[in-house]
């Protein structure tokens, strides 16, 4: 269910697709490049299988934004917003899990001291050092990845779009990727046959990092964290003025806040709640962003009572007295 | 001026790449030697094996040492930096392809109906040896 974003963001969120689709139509042709020229170098097959898990963030975010637009059902009353997490925590396992695999390679390979071979290869009748190709392959790998990750990060921050960018974070780190496989392809090529393993483990060391980064912030989000920052482990600039500004409309108030997909849900605890709230109002700061808040909870204060117990499940089951005496939950104030 | 001068300098440095990591192939020309094992067999050498050992006898400026043996020795030995070069007849799925380089590729030659085919083995990682191998590897099956 995509909330009543104001025409800008639903503009951007367009455009994030139309990006995802091209992302995925030039690594699919960077993918092919590499693998058609990878031969048996180390730092190659890191690349090759970084670029491939590079496919990952798009088809997440495609499939998870499919999901978003659904409306909810009676099986999934809350929508699907809180899609995006669960798909960013399985590509992220992914990513981590073959990012370890790699670098256990590369240090085996080191370990064994395996010489890689790179042979040349007859192009038209011509022989070519293949080094040479996997340089050129390592080059275009990189243009469309960084050109594609600048222009998605910004359009992912207004969006607060996590798996945008991740994906954008990713692919403008790619540089990283080539320089270090040109790096060991030529290292390779300079008589230095650990060269290769070591770029290739640098490689791996950059994809663990990525999948590493992916599953703190997905958990944060699963586990009902506080909204953090884009790409980032602590609490995002707008959540922290949203509380100041909950604490000050509401003393003495205890202020929850949690993150699904892109919106940010609040419960305030201890205090009566208003017979209504304009949710624009209690935003702070730059009012474009306030589609981000789509929910307060009032949770009343606790009233303690002293019950006779008159019946005997009453004296046996304490737990469940507490729950029937618990006030329910107050009033809501939603944008709908 | 500064940019031809630049040009220059790295097509002079790329022609030395590949280089190999233990040096085999600036070894074999300062010896002017190079260490080949022929896998035994009932049968004398072919037209092509002696072919494709004069044309990088030719190439690299240095005469065959040949000794001959079984496969499994010889390509141990290879391993071993006991010898440069490992001619004869192997599988087209030989196991021996992950530990040494074939050159042709022995499963690239391997046709519908043939299955035992003429390669030369060298150490894993000697890309420039490897390189001149390559060069000369036509007349053993066509280029890989």
């Amino acid at each position: 269910m995509i909330r009543n974003l104001p025409p800008k963001v639903r503009t951007d969120l367009k455009r994030a697709k139309r990006l995802e689709w091209w992302t995925l139509a030039w690594m699919s042709s960077v993918v092919v490049v590499m693998w058609l020229v990878m031969g048996s170098s180390q730092a190659m097959k890191a690349a090759l299988v970084e670029d491939v898990l590079s496919l990952i963030p798009a088809i997440v975010f495609l499939v998870a934004s499919h999901y978003e637009a659904k409306p909810p059902t009676a099986g999934f009353p809350f929508g699907f917003e809180r899609v995006h997490s669960l798909a960013s925590l399985i590509a992220a396992v992914a990513l981590t899990a073959v990012g370890a695999f790699l670098l256990y390679e590369s240090a085996s390979t080191l370990i064994k001291q395996e010489h890689p071979t790179i042979a040349p290869i007859s192009v038209f009748g011509r022989d070519i050092w293949l080094g040479w190709v996997m340089v050129a392959a390592l080059v275009y790998s990189v243009i469309p990845p960084v050109i594609l990750g600048h222009i998605k990060q910004p359009i992912a921050r207004r969006l607060q779009d996590e798996v945008l960018d991740t994906d954008a974070m990713m692919q403008r780190a790619d540089w990283m990727t080539g320089l270090a496989g040109i790096g060991g392809v030529l290292g390779v090529g300079l008589g230095y046959w650990w060269a290769d393993a070591l770029a290739a483990g640098l490689i791996s060391l950059s994809i663990v990092h990525d999948g590493v980064t992916s599953l703190r912030v997905a958990t944060a989000e699963l586990v009902d964290g506080a909204p953090r920052a884009l790409g980032k482990n602590e609490i995002a600039d707008d959540a922290r003025k949203l509380i100041a500004s909950l604490e000050s409309r509401y003393p003495g108030a205890l202020i929850k806040l949690r993150e699904t997909g892109r919106y940010i849900h609040a419960e305030v605890s201890g205090v009566v709640p208003d017979s209504s709230v304009n949710l624009k109002e209690v935003w702070p700061g730059d009012e474009e962003r306030s589609w981000r808040l789509v929910q307060i909870s009032f949770v009343p204060p606790r009233v303690d009572r002293s019950p006779e117990p008159t019946a005997p499940e009453d004296r046996a089951l304490p737990k469940q007295r507490a729950r029937r005496t618990r006030p329910a939950i107050g009033a809501r104030a939603k944008r709908r | 001026m500064r940019l031809v001068a630049l040009s220059l300098l790295l097509a002079g440095g790329c022609s030395d790449i590949p280089q190999d990591p233990d040096g085999t192939l600036r070894r074999i020309r300062s010896e002017q030697k190079f260490r080949v094992g022929t896998v035994a067999r009932s049968a004398p050498a072919s037209e092509q094996e002696i072919a494709f050992l004069q044309r990088v006898e030719r190439a690299a400026g240095a005469r065959a040492s040949i000794e001959s043996g079984a496969a499994e020795s010889l390509l141990l030995k290879l391993e071993e930096d006991q010898l440069d070069l490992v001619l004869g007849e192997f599988h087209a799925k030989t196991p021996w392809s992950a530990q040494v380089t074939f050159v042709p590729p022995a499963e690239k030659q391997a046709g519908s109906d043939t299955k035992i085919v003429v390669s030369a083995a060298a150490k894993n990682g000697e890309n420039a040896w490897i390189s001149l191998l390559h060069a000369e590897a036509e007349v053993l099956g066509g280029r890989p």
